[in-house]
């Protein structure tokens, strides 16, 4: 057991496109290579980040601050590189 | 019970199941399951998931292969990978297993909630890709649950209320065999919904904002063409409420059915010929059974509308040849050559236009799009001079603004007639020739033009615009707009006069012509023949019926003296409720 509770970081989308079906699906992709659970908030919008679905009805606008959240056995592996694909601006289309 | 408004574009009342029609005409079926079937409904929308996501990515891997990976996974929309879903697959799940759907419906439903939540997050553009991109999901693994039980809509016999975005020719070529209403989000009292649907006669009801993701295929509902309603899911009450106004519908008409055989001729004895606009063969004998004398404006666009390809000369000539059978060989039917702007083409055509143009309405469209592709403009020529063979064809020329054009016209249609004649092709060679009059100049040109044709044919929808110069789609200038204008009445005028001279005959073919009001002046202007939208046909005729030429004049004599069109608008109402109490508003 590495961590007691669930790991949080706050990412802010910065791609242009907002968090449209190429990065939610990217991120799901990866989010469900992890035995952890992952949710992501959009304010009080709530998504399982393992359904590309439930990401792209977060309707996440270019610069919306959004809660990462990640909690189990692998969840200090998780949050890094989750963090940063939630957050990559893109390749600009 | 949910009640939506929206913009009534034609009356009466329809009560039936609901067709949502997407862009493909699926449509999506309604079934309640016994319970030993879902588990098999479910392991069948499972394989149909599997399925759209493994097509998915054999689509994007030969994509990837013809592209390159990276250029292949810009291109390649992601919509299809969502078939893999897990919160799709659950919520699916739990509609089957919990309300009993089959998984088609179960799907649309979730779809629809989907859309739904999107619409509340608001998020304008990103949001309505996203939309677009739901409802392919839907669209592909509808695809694969449907299988070869795929109906096309003909084959659906049950009367219906058609629900869509918007009926675009795409949607309309797939309509089923009895369409009791239509209601669109979206349109306005001059779209298509509305042309659609008084050519059918049926109620509809546009404009009406989003709601197709509140409602799905089998729901009851209720389309009310008199205060532009749609009422989904209605109670016993409203339900009940509305077949006692639907029957209260049904014998008010039949006055009108009773004067159908009536000629069209005034008290005292002066005939004015009715004639019906039509836009597809399949509203001739709706013109007929309306006890019109012919067909006085064929509009032929929608030959050309949403097709991969321009029409051939066959399409042309098979349709012109449903509507000539229709209305055998001694009725006039007045064929207007396309009036289309080029953004509506095929592909092939559109190249024409390679930025958008800034003005659509005074750019290249209808005629002047036609010389400038001569190609295209002689095949519907040749199609038309064969179709007068068979019948009592004329042959109109929309939106002519100068004299050069109609010369060049003529020209190109005489060109037209050799080439038939050396393939010994048999065609009328004294074929009616005319022009719209719709633009100001040709108006003011009248005398000029009634020396080079046969007839003209006023339409006032283009003719008020141009003159006005206000579009009568934009809200904030629509207040213009009226065809009772002063300025349009001296127009008119002028054209009526112009052709009397040359013994030109003259219609007016615009909405003007369908308009109870209307008719008095009119006639007193000295129109004696009028072409309208079928359905109203038998109030035009009992208008006619009720007037005498002498009153008609005098009519027309006070309204040409007026400033304003309020005072003019204001003096036909109470004119026409002289001569016909029950008629006017």
């Amino acid at each position: 057991m590495s961590t007691n509770g669930p790991l949080r970081r706050t990412v802010t989308v910065a791609n242009p496109m907002g968090l449209h079906m190429r990065p939610a699906t990217a991120f799901a992709q990866l989010a469900r290579a992890y035995r952890s659970t992952v949710t992501v908030w959009n304010g009080p919008a709530r998504a399982d980040g393992k359904s590309s679905l439930d990401l792209i009805l977060l309707v996440a606008l270019p610069g919306a601050s959004l809660v990462l959240e990640v909690e189990g056995d692998d969840a200090a592996a998780a949050i890094d590189p989750l963090a940063a694909l939630l957050g990559a601006p893109g390749d600009g289309l | 019970m949910d009640i939506k408004r929206g913009t009534p574009v034609c009356p009466g009342v329809a009560i039936g199941p609901a067709l949502v029609l997407d862009t493909e005409g699926v449509r999506i079926p309604r079934l309640s399951l016994p319970p030993d079937q879902l588990d098999a409904e479910v392991a069948r929308f499972g394989a149909a998931l599997g399925a759209a996501a493994a097509e998915s990515r054999e689509r994007q891997r030969s994509l990837a292969a013809r592209v390159g990976q990276e250029i292949g996974d810009i291109l390649f929309s992601q919509a299809s990978l969502l078939a893999d879903d897990r919160v799709l697959r659950k919520d699916v799940e739990q509609f089957i297993r919990g309300e009993r759907f089959n998984a088609e419906y179960a799907l649309s439903r979730a779809i629809r909630g989907y859309v739904k939540r999107l619409e509340e997050r608001g998020g304008g553009e990103h949001a309505a890709r996203l939309r677009g991109d739901l409802y392919d999901l839907e669209k592909q693994i509808l695809g694969f649950l449907l299988g070869e039980n795929r109906q096309p809509l003909q084959a659906v016999t049950q009367p219906t209320v058609v629900l869509a975005h918007d009926l675009t020719p795409s949607e309309t070529a797939q309509l089923p065999q009895q369409v009791h209403a239509f209601a669109t989000e979206s349109g306005g009292p001059t779209s298509h919904t509305a042309i659609l649907a008084a050519a059918f006669g049926i109620p509809a009801v546009v404009g009406l904002g989003r709601f197709l993701s509140d409602v799905s295929g089998g729901d009851l509902v209720i389309v009310d063409g008199h205060k532009g309603l749609l009422i989904l899911n209605p109670d016993d009450q409203t339900v009940a409420e509305y077949e006692a106004i639907r029957a209260a519908d049904r014998t008010r008409t039949d006055p009108y059915l009773a004067i159908k055989d009536a000629p069209p001729v005034t008290r005292d004895g002066v005939r004015v010929s009715l004639l019906g606009n039509i836009e597809f063969p399949t509203e001739a004998p709706h013109c007929l059974d309306r006890g019109a004398d012919g067909v006085g404006l064929y509009r032929t666009e929608f030959l050309y509308l949403n097709k991969t390809e321009d029409p051939t000369e066959e399409e042309h000539f098979r349709a012109y040849q449903e509507v000539l059978t229709a209305l055998g060989p001694d009725r006039p039917v007045v064929i207007r050559t396309l009036d289309l702007g080029a953004d509506k083409f095929a592909a092939a055509t559109g190249q024409l236009i390679l930025d958008g143009e800034k003005n659509p309405f005074l750019g290249l469209r209808s005629i002047r799009l036609c010389l400038q592709n001569q190609a295209l403009f002689k095949t519907q020529l040749r199609a038309i001079l064969r179709a007068s063979a068979h019948g009592d064809v004329r042959i109109m020329f929309p939106m002519i603004s100068t004299v050069m054009e109609l010369r060049h016209c003529r020209n190109i249609l005489r060109e037209v007639q050799e080439d038939l004649e050396e393939e010994g092709i048999p065609f009328k060679p004294d074929l009616p020739i005319g022009t719209m009059i719709e633009v100001p100049s040709a108006a003011l040109l009248a005398d000029v033009l009634a020396k080079q044709v046969d007839f003209f044919s006023i339409g006032t929808n283009d003719l008020v615009q141009y003159t006005l110069a206000a579009d009568r789609n934009n809200e904030h200038v629509a207040g213009l707009y009226n065809p009772v204008d002063p300025a349009v009445l001296r127009l008119i005028r002028g054209v009526v006069d112009a052709a009397g001279r040359e013994d030109v005959t003259v219609n007016v073919c615009g909405e003007m012509s369908g308009e109870p009001v209307y008719i008095p002046l009119l006639v007193g202007m000295g129109l004696r023949q009028l072409s309208a939208t079928p359905r109203k046909i038998p109030e035009i005729k009992r208008v006619i019926r009720s007037l005498t030429v002498p009153d008609a004049e005098r009519v027309a004599r006070e309204a040409l003296r007026m400033e304003t069109a309020r005072e003019v608008a204001s003096y036909l109402r109470e004119q026409l409720r002289r001569f016909l109490p029950e008629a006017a508003d």
